[in-house]
């Protein structure tokens, strides 16, 4: 029996997607049996943290970033481990690493700025321009995950108003929405533009962190290049371009030179 | 023929044997002085012996007189000789000093002195002086006489006898190599004081001055066959800091002259002593001194040349070899040598950088000595180690120009090695270098680690990069789309009735047929006919927008014609039309099967028209 044209559409897609949206949800509640490993490794090192044996405590949280997951926690507890056994260079990597994925969490800050007193080197960084400065702490206000759920959040939240604002025609309604979709609209923009900033910069940027003890950064990238100063363990810096294998890096305050690539570990 | 004679006061008692006798002067004459009649005990004083004439040379040594009982011998303290040829008559005087020390107070007599020449005696006069108690000695002090008026005979005769020479042991030099100039008085006569009047101009010159001793000594040169009573008042070192022709302005010094006037009169021996001699105020002024200024070579000039010039060494030590970090080490680097020392550059110390460093304690030591300046600067650096490791200590360079070769040389201290052990303090280590807010800090440990199970995320892959997140993204549109259309079909159905009745002709249609198919019986026959009449004519009248009562068979055909329905399908619907009419009014028998044959006809014509409208 065939109907007309409008209503038999909707008929058709709504039963696609009821499966699309299920099998979305269940993708998110389900995990995989990995995790459960992990989980339990997880607890494991973090006994092992508590007895004091870093150690192995490290091995158990590398095991579960070598299985190719990755979490918050998983970075801050091995930083604490490493911070732990006095190695601060890995201690500083995991903790930045751990302020990737979650840039506002205030347990990390605080670990990262006592591992950074550690640090041989005081770099000083020249005084960012306000506006700068806003627009750094804007961007870094979220992980890149939270961000993307912002983005869908806002985003859905556009898409129903929208939809409202077509269905409904009731006066009040109308008038909601219509001045709560600029704002939102606004915000869902700029959430946007920050989540590709962030994306953008999460593939081209390579910040890296010095793990040898002492390395002397040189002009050139050979070893006859004049040295030009020495760096130690637990300094962040920027890696502009590599070299076989030397890698050419910048500091915060301004200063570029050549590195072994065994030197430093990107965050 | 040197000696040297200690004179304890300011003036210059430089007692002076004058001219050798002029004319046709005696065979050999003696003549005997002491530089002072009044002496404090136990001070020393000088007792020349004087032998002139032709044959003094041939005369042998004067016997001493005896001057036990008042004084001891101290010692010679020179002989002089000057030979003169007059009027082809040669005369020379020989002069001989010897030193006494007064040991008795009282009035005393100095016998005279005694030559034998052949089997002839010949005597000075006999000098009488006073000893008196230390301290007091009224005689030192010689009488100033007032300002005398200058003489001009006498100042002709003194011009010869008195003069200021300069003397500069180099005249060409390289830019910053030292030049020494010494400025003697010369002397033949008694000069009693001097002061320096004008000091000379040295434009383009660093002085470096000797320090001059309140009491110049005093030696005794022959220049032109004249013996003088020299006397060294001032020596400098000059560094010249640029090149070209540079010259000294001259010297001039202030003297007071004693004058022995001595004329051949009968008041002779009343002038002779000296104490009745006319002081003269001269000024005499040295000649100007050139000298000449040699740039220095640019060819292999080191870049890190300051301009040291001279002869240097360079040592660098350190107090400590192996240290722990924190420890301080005192590192010296001393710079010695001849020459400009004031210029020694502060060394370039390059120290590994993670070494604290401080401020350098500078000294320096400059010794001016007969051979130039030499001495040191020393650089003491104390260097603290903050963190563990061989740490090397680069050479510290030093260029100079060495006047010796008349080349560059720099010199280069070996590299040192330190040895930094790890300190066992070495949270302290850190806090060393930190500010007080972090200070504090350091005291904190770090925060506990996480223990709630987080949720773990697979590396490398992101919410935003999967099909989920393109699948969400899309899901609003479509659902706007829909949205949008469904909301055109609801306004459409509010504002055209016969839109709305069109859309709702089917529904109603099978509702009527639904009905219809309910009397598909023997007994309903007219009903059912009656039923499936008004379904068809129903959907007619709701398709076309028009009353359904309204519509009469014959009407049928020409408004489905005039809507473009092709005539299959009209024929069709009408031959549903007229078996409806035909059976509601005409009642005839028919069979179920025939009734249900004729339901699917007229269904089947609602939907061909439907298909088409």
């Amino acid at each position: 029996m065939k109907f007309s044209f409008g209503v038999n559409m909707v008929l058709k897609w709504k039963n696609k997607l009821c499966w699309a949206l299920v099998a979305l949800l269940l993708a998110l509640v389900i995990r995989p049996v990995r995790a459960d490993h992990n989980q339990y490794l997880f607890e494991q090192a973090n006994r092992l943290y508590q007895q004091e044996q870093y150690t192995e405590a490290i091995a158990r949280y590398l095991e579960i970033i070598n299985s190719g997951y990755e979490s918050w926690q998983v970075y801050y507890n091995l930083g604490n481990a490493y911070y732990k056994s006095r190695q601060i260079g890995r201690a500083i990597l995991n903790y930045e690493r751990a302020a990737r994925l979650n840039p506002k969490n205030e347990d990390i800050q605080f670990n990262l700025q006592i591992a950074n007193l550690s640090v041989v080197d005081k770099i000083v960084i020249p005084p960012q321009f306000f506006l700068s400065r806003w627009i750094t702490t804007i961007k870094m206000l979220w992980g890149i995950e939270t961000l993307t759920f912002i983005v869908i959040g806002l985003y859905l939240l556009v898409a129903v108003l929208i939809i409202l604002y077509i269905l409904v025609r009731k006066r009040a309604i109308q008038r909601l929405v219509s001045v709560g979709l600029i704002p939102l609209v606004a915000l869902l923009l700029l959430v946007t533009i920050i989540l590709i900033v962030r994306t953008h910069d999460q593939n081209s940027v390579r910040d890296a962190i010095i793990l040898s003890d002492k390395i002397e950064v040189l002009s050139s990238p050979d070893e006859q290049g004049t040295e030009l100063f020495a760096l130690h363990e637990g300094v962040k810096v920027r890696i502009e371009d590599t070299r076989e294998n030397w890698a050419r890096i910048r500091l915060p305050d301004g200063k570029v030179g050549w590195v072994k690539r065994d030197s430093f570990e990107i965050i | 023929m040197k000696g040297k004679r200690i004179v304890p006061i300011l003036i210059l008692g430089i007692f002076l044997i004058m001219n050798a006798p002029l004319g046709l002067g005696a065979e050999i004459e003696i003549s005997a002085s002491v530089d002072r009649t009044v002496i404090g005990l136990n001070q020393p004083f000088t007792l020349t012996i004087e032998i002139s004439g032709e044959k003094a040379n041939a005369a042998g040594d004067p016997q001493l007189p005896d001057l036990s009982a008042f004084a001891s011998y101290l010692g010679s303290s020179g002989t002089s000789q000057n030979i003169q040829i007059i009027n082809g008559r040669m005369s020379v005087s020989r002069s001989f000093s010897f030193t006494y020390m007064a040991t008795a107070i009282g009035k005393f007599t100095i016998p005279a002195a005694v030559i034998k020449y052949g089997d002839r005696e010949f005597r000075s006069q006999p000098i009488n002086i006073e000893v008196v108690a230390s301290g007091q000695t009224p005689g030192t002090q010689p009488r100033r006489t007032p300002q005398p008026q200058p003489d001009q005979s006498l100042d002709a005769a003194i011009e010869d006898n008195l003069f200021l020479r300069v003397t500069a042991n180099k005249r060409r030099v390289y830019v910053n190599e030292p030049v020494i100039l010494t400025y003697k008085i010369y002397t033949r006569v008694s000069v009693t004081q001097f002061g320096i009047n004008k000091l000379p101009e040295t434009p383009g010159f660093w002085v470096e001055e000797f320090p001059g001793s309140n009491q110049p000594a005093t030696h005794e040169e022959i220049l032109d066959g004249k013996r003088y009573i020299v006397a060294e008042i001032r020596k400098m070192a000059l560094f010249p800091t640029d090149a070209g022709t540079k010259t000294v302005s001259p010297m001039s010094i202030e003297c007071d002259v004693r004058v022995q006037t001595r004329r051949r009169s009968i008041f002779d021996s009343f002038f002779d002593d000296p104490f009745f001699g006319r002081t003269v105020r001269q000024i005499v002024t040295s000649k100007p001194v050139t000298i000449e200024v040699m740039p220095l070579p640019l060819e292999g000039k080191p870049s890190d040349f300051s301009g040291l010039v001279g002869s240097f060494n360079l040592t660098v030590t350190a107090d400590k070899q192996a240290v722990k970090t924190n420890e301080a080490i005192t590192l010296n680097v001393k710079i010695s040598g001849k020459g400009n020392i004031k210029m020694i550059p502060a060394p370039r110390l390059e120290l590994p950088p993670d070494f604290e460093r401080y401020e350098p304690k500078v000294s320096e030591k400059i010794d001016r000595t007969e051979n130039g300046i030499t001495g040191y600067k020393n650089y003491e650096y104390v260097i603290i180690p903050r963190y563990p490791g061989q740490q090397r200590i680069k050479p510290v360079t030093l260029s100079y120009f060495d006047l010796g070769t008349g080349q560059y040389r720099t010199l280069r201290s070996p590299e040192m090695l330190i040895d930094v052990e790890k300190g066992s303090d070495e949270f302290m280590t850190v806090a060393t270098g930190l500010s007080k807010e972090e200070i504090r800090l350091v005291g904190k440990d770090i925060r506990f680690i996480q223990l709630a199970s987080p949720e773990f995320k697979r590396i490398g892959h992101w919410f935003y990069q999967s099909a989920y997140f393109v699948l969400i993204l899309l899901l609003p549109v479509v659902l706007i789309v829909v949205a949008a259309g469904y909301r055109r079909h609801l306004d459409k159905l509010a504002e055209n009735v016969a839109y709305a009745r069109s859309i709702r002709a089917n529904q109603m249609a099978m509702k009527r047929l639904h009905h219809a198919k309910k009397l598909l019986s023997e007994k309903t026959q007219k009903q059912f006919y009656a039923e499936v009449s008004r379904s068809l004519m129903g959907f007619l009248g709701d398709k076309f927008n028009i009353s359904a009562a309204g519509i009469i068979t014959d009407e049928v055909e020409n408004l489905m014609r005039s809507r473009g329905v092709n005539e299959a399908v009209i024929k069709q619907y009408l031959t549903c039309l007229q078996i409806c009419d035909y059976q509601r009014f005409a009642p005839a028998n028919s069979r179920l099967d025939e009734m249900q044959r004729f339901f699917e006809q007229a269904k089947q014509a609602i939907i061909e028209l439907e298909k088409i409208v």
